[in-house]
């Protein structure tokens, strides 16, 4: 039993590969977000890369080493059906509505009923309003989204891609809930097998117990 | 004297096992291999050194003061330490659930150790070639870690000539052997070979520390290399299979679609400025190119690199970072432009056969899904994923079958214009090379001609001129 001490062990060696989703419609700014955060640049032309479909940043967060895939999905209505084969896998949903658009939050709504369908309770939500610089033309308002958020188990932040807020906090906030939930399911399983589960995919989380939602919060809180 | 214990703890069980070994080593069944389970797990042994104490597999079977100096002579410490960590894991494991996976394969590994001295003079006859390997003591690690080391490198031919090294042989005969099961196993439909394929890169994948992520992946992918290239004709699109069915129905559809428009799709494709032309079109050529290639990550790289391609298409047509949206919507538009041969079979072989973490990680993984994405667009794709209505959609897929009469007849005449066109172009070349043939003969007339002319021209001289030098001579 003294080898389970190798569990702490490997909590400092080990890398975690966490893969994020970015669900939202059209024109919410999914895109800028990403944008914002891994280049720190908004509406810029000198933006270097080619795409911001497929961003990937590394993170060390208390001395954890985190390799964060973020990856933006078609929000285009006809594209809707596709949502299953984008998320399947992945650890986090960052779920974007534009503060100004009703429509956009309802999209979000949708996108989470169907998220916890498909994944249940292992996946790390967390809906986020951006364009709060358009404070004045706010239509979903801030009580709402909030208490729906916590309806669902899921985090509310607000951002601002424009104004570069809130976006190095809502990401560093969901990897240390994604370490979270990580770490609990290797205890709930005991290590030996979280380790095969790295081998079949990034890293796998089975929440057998309802408590990693509680952990998060706290983790916030 | 390991030997014996075994054979204490389990000797109904010995024979068959042991032949069965013969056969497969990697692949022990399950219920064969849960009975060595409880007397691997508690039975204690003497370290490897003989130094008195017990030794604890964990250890690699030494005692705790011998295994620390073996580590330090290995050098390695950071490679053996993850291991260390890795071997406690998976006791904890077998410990508690004796039908895990792991345990079975730390079970199979151990009983090739027992057998090694008592077994292999028996079975040498037999067919299976038995190797021995310096490390064979230890459980799991069936060739030492400075191979592997090696091995888990991004070139394949390194891997390749590390494979041909002594202390691989036990990894390449597992590779040959699954290799050979699988060509010669005539009633598994592919998704079993998948699940097997699967479970050997799993056990393989075991081997490597948590932390070592990268060199798991890399040794990985060489093994799927090594492993796919050679089986590919045994288990891609079948003759016959349903597979090949999907795929013609699926090039029907494409076909069929021949009229979408970018526009439709709302591609954000520009392409009248010659970059985006010369982008798009290098795109729909690796999206051809992957079905010629055979080793799952080839065929990934293909995906990978259309879509590079796309995304420097889309970034020179609109000067902004592509999105997914224009991602996707040009990767249906290339799909439904390059009809990619067997797509259906190619998407299924990579399900089954790919290293996982491949197909859902990183950049491949992300280009993966998206065509996953485009194909099941097409498929399902109707009027109001073009935003059209139901009549101009049933109308356009109509007309689209007329069309194609009439944009053949417009080719065949276009050919038509080309080879007359050909036609004068060699008439006219035939032409010039008579003129020069002629002319030829008549230089070489004139060459014949020339001789006689010479000569008539000094027998003129001569006789106009002829010799009385001797008579002047003698007069002077």
């Amino acid at each position: 039993m003294a080898a389970a001490g190798g569990g702490g062990g490997a909590g400092v060696s080990k890398t975690y590969s966490f893969k994020v989703v970015l669900l939202g419609e059209g024109c919410v700014g999914k895109t800028s977000l990403v944008l914002r955060y891994c280049e720190n640049k908004f509406n810029d032309k000198h933006i270097t890369t080619l795409q911001a479909s497929f961003l990937t940043k590394k993170l060390n967060i208390g001395g954890k080493r985190v390799n964060l895939a973020i990856w933006d999905t078609a929000g285009q209505e006809r594209f809707h059906a596709l949502g299953p084969i984008y998320y399947r896998d992945s650890n986090g949903a960052i779920l974007v509505y534009d503060i100004t658009d009703e429509d956009s939050f309802q999209k979000v709504k949708n996108w989470v009923k169907e998220l916890r369908k498909m994944l249940g309770n292992e996946i790390c939500l967390c809906i986020v309003g951006n364009k709060v610089d358009l404070e004045k033309e706010r239509h979903v308002s801030v009580q709402e989204a909030e208490t729906y958020a916590e309806s669902v188990g899921a985090k509310h932040y607000h951002t601002s891609a424009k104004q570069n807020k809130g976006i190095e906090e809502l990401f560093l906030d969901l990897c240390k809930r994604m370490i979270e939930t990580a770490q609990t399911d290797e205890r709930a399983k005991g290590n030996g097998p979280s380790q095969s589960g790295t081998s079949r995919r990034g890293v796998q989380i089975v929440d057998d117990e309802p408590q990693a939602q509680s952990t998060g919060g706290c983790c916030s809180g | 004297m390991r030997s014996e214990i075994t054979m204490s703890l389990a000797p109904p069980k010995q024979e068959p096992h042991s032949s069965h070994w013969g056969k497969s080593p990697m692949f022990l069944h399950p219920q064969e291999a849960d009975l060595y389970i409880q007397g691997f797990v508690y039975q204690p042994e003497m370290c490897r050194k003989n130094c008195g104490y017990y030794g604890n597999p964990a250890w690699h079977g030494y005692c705790s003061r011998c295994w620390i100096h073996e580590r330090q002579k290995r050098q390695t410490s950071p490679l053996t330490d993850g291991f260390r960590h890795h071997t406690g894991t998976l006791f904890m494991k077998s410990e508690r659930e004796n039908t895990s996976d792991l345990g079975q394969n730390e079970n199979t590994a151990r009983v090739v150790t027992i057998n090694t001295d008592t077994m292999y003079a028996q079975h040498s006859q037999s067919s299976y070639r038995y190797f021995p390997t310096t490390d064979v003591t230890d459980p799991r690690c069936f060739i030492p870690w400075s191979s592997l080391e090696s091995m888990a490198k991004r070139d394949f031919s390194d891997f390749l000539k590390a494979l041909r090294r002594p202390e691989a042989q036990q990894l390449n005969a597992q590779c040959t052997n699954l290799i050979q099961r699988l060509q010669n196993a005539k009633n598994l439909t592919p998704n079993t070979m998948g699940e097997q394929i699967q479970d050997f890169y799993h056990r393989i994948a075991d081997q490597f520390p948590d932390h070592m992520t990268e060199e798991r992946g890399y040794f990985l992918d060489n093994i799927e290399k090594l492993v796919m290239t050679r089986l590919y004709r045994s288990v891609f699109c079948l003759d016959g299979s349903t597979d090949e069915q999907k795929d013609l129905l699926l090039q029907r559809r494409i076909k069929s679609l021949k009229w979408v428009t970018p526009k439709m799709l709302q591609v954000p494709l520009d392409e009248t400025i010659v970059e985006v032309k010369d982008w798009t079109l290098s795109a729909v050529t690796a999206m051809l190119e992957m079905d010629s290639r055979r080793a799952p990550q080839d065929k990934l790289t293909c995906v990978s690199r259309a879509s590079n391609c796309l995304f420097k298409s889309i970034r020179a047509s609109k000067k902004d970072p592509a999105t997914a949206d224009d991602f996707l919507s040009c990767l249906i538009y290339i799909t439904l432009r390059a009809n990619p041969p067997r797509l259906f079979s190619n998407l299924e072989y990579l399900t089954r056969f790919c290293n996982p973490v491949r197909l859902t990680t990183g950049e491949w993984g992300y280009c993966f899904t998206n065509l996953c994405c485009a194909v099941s667009f097409i498929e399902n794709l109707d009027a109001s994923s073009l935003s059209l209505t139901q009549e101009e959609f049933d109308c356009l897929m109509k007309q689209h079958k007329t069309e194609l009469s009439t944009q053949n007849s417009v080719a065949q005449q276009s050919t038509l214009q080309q080879m007359q066109h050909n036609k004068k172009l060699l008439a006219e070349l035939q032409h010039r090379q008579d003129n020069l043939i002629q002319r030829a003969e008549v230089l070489e007339k004139e060459l014949r001609a020339w001789p006689q002319l010479i000569h008539g021209e000094v027998k003129e001289i001569i006789r106009r001129y002829p010799l009385d030098i001797s008579r002047t001579s003698s007069q002077s």
